[in-house]
């Protein structure tokens, strides 16, 4: 072994290998050496295998052309023993066994390897050589210079693998190959005609080509034939399959249900089969069995043994849900207002909404005009969707609004945390809200408004929905059908604004804002009659928590915990511009001191509680309370080395801060302009971010939807990819989801219980003769397999004749060196 | 195989209009990641992020307020890794802020100091938090920073590594002071992360709908 890889490197260096035809050689056989191919570093091929291909492959340039190569082997299920000896016998014999089982294949079988003729030869292991991608080998003289330099190479490294070159064009499935050891040589043709010759248009022709091809001295055995015809049923309409009817149909007033609305659509609109292909097989006979030649023929499909069915689907074939759900990502693009949607509508004889909102801001919600019953008189608003339509939708989306709670939401509210028995759902990476809450039921009504009527639709929706949060707002009512809390950023945006919505809300009903913090009682923790009896009127403390255990300040006065403010709580998109804002400010110390007084408001507020409830205190007081690594016992209580920073964060602030307790600071959180913002944001957004508010529950709803319909589970990760990506991918994890269930529909109305590519039961025969109307027509796609046994070898030859003819043989020789 | 791969890439691109890629180059894709740092206050939360994106220490880190942001950038093989890092201060009073940050992140470093035992019961405690509250498929490291204070070890390396494997979180003992570990965390934790093909040309719209060409090509070969 290593005598060789010495020889060859030395052969490498060897400079008289100056043409670049013989550097080209030298090159394939350098990447085959490498790759351990020659006969002598090769093991046997017995023993047990993998389904699984595994490859590798190398560029070679020769003259202008570039070429892979390329090594395809399958992988052994276990470590081959080395102990077996191999020699030019075994290798042969494998390759002779594999072409003869494989004779049973068909051309169209595949096996999962990256070239088809693994599956033909019945190969284990091949290496091939294709030129690149678009520059494929016609040239008939470059084709022959390549086929000697692979004989050369092979035979100069005594190669233990079959070596293949694709020739022709890439949709051409024409690959030459040969095999060589000192005796015989075995060579793989292909040969791909656009047409049908008549001596091979039938079996008797193909019999005695096979022959003359073997040219065999003595008499050879019967030659043994497989045959597979097929058949394209094109009339699949007989083959019932399950329709739905989703139309705008419900957007009529008369028989509108707002239930119907609820649901997204599933499945295909139309019958997604193509065609039918009906594979009749005879597996196995002697070539004068069954006559047929170019004047008889005596194949019936009828008679052949086995049946099998190959579904072949509509090229196109419009899944509904992802046909709304690509609506919707199509306005994606769209960077107009929304309400410039309304306002542009001119026929309808309507103000703008965003005029009537920029002067009029104190609005009327539809819901509860109409519990006044005044809607018929007041002048307003008239968007495209009829009142009648668009009171049950808003009662769905608002069922709080009305008497009757045949909408309520579900009592438990929680954002699905946890994975149902591990099993991941589709588009499990989206942001989620909770399942029909309101951002849920708000986004699919909007998405099934937006197919049903277009973009005026989804928009009076959408100005409907914000008019009726201003209300909420307004008068102080919660928002039905949203997670309890802060904004949590694992919601979705529309679910965290609405969150923040709802502390505002709260806020502002738990008083009328006058106590802020952590408690919405208006009184203090007040000290002691006597401790206060010395001091004076300014320096009394005040907004006193209780007593931070039996700690004392430096003065030696107890510590006090203050009553604080709550920080602020904040949405996923706020963060970010803190995120933005701190990246532009940039590096130097003006910088990170203003990003220090950005973040130090909650800091500030603090102090200023601490200094109003510890008249008297020091920074090292109130460290030692609120940072305690920060703070050392010594002398009675003293800063920790970094609070001793000089100019640092804390020390400023503590100088600044003043005396004040919570109760009477500047509110860190202000309900009303935080409202004010959501309100605004949620009524300036332009088409595209609105859609991309509502896409996320649209998708999880769509997900839902599907496994509904028996799509299974699965479990995809995703990751590093910005929202709209994240919306691409599972717009196209839903849409191939949902072919699949189309198809799996299908398989299951053709099929029955059988198996696709598995012999039909006798039940399964009839009903796709009946669905053919009795007959079949005449065979899209013929194909037989030949093989015999001659004193040298087996040998074999396949012929596919449909509208073109593929004929491709393996055919071993003696090389008989006189 | 690999090489058909880019080929067939390459192909799909040119097909769908965008931008043409010479054959077979080396296509590196960009991903981004929030990354947040818990941990108790002065475990040097800020000193490793310093470490890492400005290759800095300092003896005394000044305490951070609220939260601090940085990012920084990282080449695996043949990905790009942005990291979008939250440095949140560890006092207790900023503990309610902490879900804000954590819950959007796709991986989080938990922090304690190997010279005090109370830290690593704090880091064990965050631990728990996330896994309850953050995304299920977020990476967690832990990392047991001072190592090059050694000699004042009060956290065994063994007891750490055990809670980790438990866990199922990273782990490794880091110095900001001597950088060992520093970078080695974030490269183990960039690994980790699953990375989806996310093309520039999606980002910007131009690549957006699944492209019709290749929506009938897979219909074709359905069979």
């Amino acid at each position: 072994m290593n005598e060789e890889i010495d020889e060859y490197d030395i052969y490498h260096q060897d400079f008289t290998t100056v043409s670049e035809w013989e550097v080209f050689i030298a090159r394939i056989e350098e990447v085959l050496n490498e790759w351990r191919l020659s006969k002598s570093s090769l093991t046997k091929l017995s023993g047990e295998y993998t389904k699984k291909w595994t490859s590798k492959s190398e560029e070679i340039q020769f003259q202008s052309n570039k070429f892979i190569l390329s090594y395809h082997t399958l992988e052994r299920a276990k470590s081959p023993e080395n102990s077996e000896e191999t020699d030019d016998k075994s290798f042969l014999l494998d390759l002779h066994n594999g072409i003869w089982e494989s004779t049973t294949n068909f051309i169209d079988d595949l096996d999962g390897s990256p070239f088809p003729v693994s599956s033909w030869y019945g190969l284990k292991r091949y290496i091939m050589l294709c030129s690149y991608s678009n520059t494929p080998l016609v040239d008939g003289n470059l084709i022959k210079l390549v086929m000697s330099t692979a004989n050369i190479a092979f035979a100069n490294i005594d190669c233990g693998v079959p070596f293949f070159v694709k020739i022709r064009e890439h949709w051409q499935p024409t690959y030459l190959g040969f095999y060589e050891d000192s005796e015989h040589k075995v060579s793989f043709d292909t040969i791909h005609l656009k047409r049908i010759s008549n001596q091979c248009s039938h079996l008797s022709g193909l019999v005695s080509l096979f022959k003359s091809k073997i040219a065999s001295p003595v008499a050879l055995d019967a030659v043994v034939v497989s045959t597979k015809f097929s058949y394209e049923l094109r009339e699949v309409d007989a083959f019932a399959w399950k329709k739905r009817t989703q139309s705008n149909e419900f957007l009529s007033v008369d028989g509108f249900d707002v239930k119907k609305l609820l649901e997204l659509p599933f499945g295909s609109d139309k019958n997604p089969i193509h065609s039918v292909l009906l594979n009749a097989i005879w597996p196995k006979f002697r070539e004068c069995a069954i006559v047929d030649s170019s004047t008889f023929s005596e194949i019936d499909p009828l008679m052949a043994p086995t049946w099998t069915i190959t579904l072949k689907m509509r090229d196109t074939f419009n899944c509904q849900l992802s046909e709304t759900i690509n609506k919707v990502m199509d306005l994606l693009d769209n960077n107009n207002l929304l309400m410039d949607t309304l306002g542009l509508s001119k026929s309808l004889g309507l103000v703008n909404p965003l005029h009537k909102i920029t002067e009029a801001p104190i609005t009327i919600s539809k819901l509860v005009k109409a519990a006044m019953g005044q809607s018929r008189h007041m002048t307003d608003f008239k968007g495209p969707i009829a009142d009648e339509l668009l009171m049950p939708l808003l009662y769905y989306v608002f069922p709080d609004a009305v008497e009757d709670n045949t909408f309520n939401y579900p009592e438990q509210l929680e954002v699905e945390f946890k994975p149902v028995d591990g099993e991941q759902k589709l588009c499990g990476y989206v942001k989620t809200s909770p399942e029909d809450g309101l951002v849920w039921r708000v986004s699919v009504t909007a998405a099934r408004l937006f197919d049903a009527g277009g973009l005026p639709y989804l928009a009076h929706l959408w100005y409907e929905f914000c008019q009726e949060l201003q209300y909420r707002w307004e008068h102080s009512i919660l928002v039905p059908g949203v997670a309890e809390g802060a904004p949590n950023a694992r919601t979705c945006l529309l679910h965290q604004k609405l969150q923040l919505l709802n502390c505002c809300i709260r806020r502002a009903l738990e008083g009328t804002g006058s106590v802020p913090g952590n408690s919405s009682e208006d009184e203090f923790f007040d000290c002691s009659e006597g401790e206060n009896d010395e001091q004076l009127p300014w320096d009394r403390p005040v907004g006193r928590l209780s007593r931070f255990g039996d700690a004392v300040m430096k003065n030696g006065a107890p510590l006090y915990i203050p009553r604080t403010q709550d920080p602020a709580p904040k949405t996923e998109d706020q963060l970010e511009e803190d995120a933005e804002l701190m990246v532009r400010l940039g590096d130097d110390a003006k910088a990170s001191e203003l990003r220090a007084r950005m973040m130090s408001a909650s800091l500030l507020s603090d102090m200023e509680a601490f200094k109003a409830a510890n008249p008297g205190a020091e920074l090292c007081d109130f460290v030692r309370w609120y940072s305690p690594r920060d703070w050392k016992p010594d002398g009675g209580g003293a800063l920790g080395d970094r609070m001793l920073l000089p100019g640092n964060a804390w020390a400023e602030a503590w100088s600044v801060a003043r005396p004040v307790p919570a109760a009477r600071q500047r509110r860190l959180f202000d309900e009303t302009r935080e409202a004010e913002q959501v309100l605004h944001f949620l009524r300036s957004r332009s088409v595209s971010s609105a859609a991309e508010l509502l896409l996320p529950a649209i998708l999880r709803a769509g997900a839902v939807k599907a496994h509904e319909e028996g799509v299974p589970h699965g479990s995809t990760t995703l990751g590093g990819v910005d929202t709209r990506r994240t919306f691409e991918i599972a717009a196209r994890e839903l849409h191939d989801a949902e072919r699949e269930a189309c198809r799996a529909l299908c398989l299951r109305t053709v099929l029955g219980t059988s198996e696709e590519g598995k012999p039909l039961d006798v039940a399964g025969r009839s009903r796709v003769l009946g669905a053919a109307g009795g007959a079949l027509p005449a065979p899209a796609r013929r194909e037989f397999t030949l093989r015999v046994r001659d004193c040298v070898a087996p040998q074999a030859m396949r012929a596919a004749l449909a509208s073109d003819m593929t004929i491709i043989g393996a055919f071993t020789e003696r090389v008989v060196c006189l | 195989m690999i090489l058909f791969i880019k080929v067939w890439r390459a192909m799909a691109t040119n097909r769908s209009g965008a931008a043409q890629r010479p054959n077979g180059a080396p296509q590196t894709k960009v991903c981004q990641f929030k990354l947040v740092l818990l941990g108790e206050s002065a475990v040097g939360k800020s000193s490793l992020v310093l470490r890492f994106v400005k290759g800095q220490f300092h003896e005394y880190q000044e305490s951070t307020i609220g939260a601090a942001f940085l990012t920084q950038t990282v080449c695996l093989d043949d990905t790009t890794v942005k990291f979008e890092i939250w440095d949140t201060a560890g006092q207790e009073r900023y503990h309610s802020l902490a879900p804000m940050y954590y819950r959007g992140a796709q991986a989080a470093i938990v922090v304690y100091d190997i010279t005090n035992q109370d830290t690593f019961g704090r880091a064990k405690n965050w631990v728990k938090e996330l896994q309850r509250q953050a995304s299920p498929s977020i990476v967690i490291a832990l990392a047991g920073n001072k190592s090059d204070l050694a000699a004042k070890r009060m956290v065994e390396f063994e007891e750490a590594q055990a809670y980790a494997d438990e866990n199922g979180l990273l782990f490794m003992e880091t110095s900001a002071k001597t950088a060992m570990n520093v970078n080695d965390i974030f490269l183990a934790i960039a690994n980790k992360l699953p990375k989806s093909e996310g093309t520039g040309a999606a980002a910007a719209g131009g690549a957006r709908r699944l492209g019709d060409a290749e929506q009938a090509r897979q219909g074709s070969c359905c069979k």
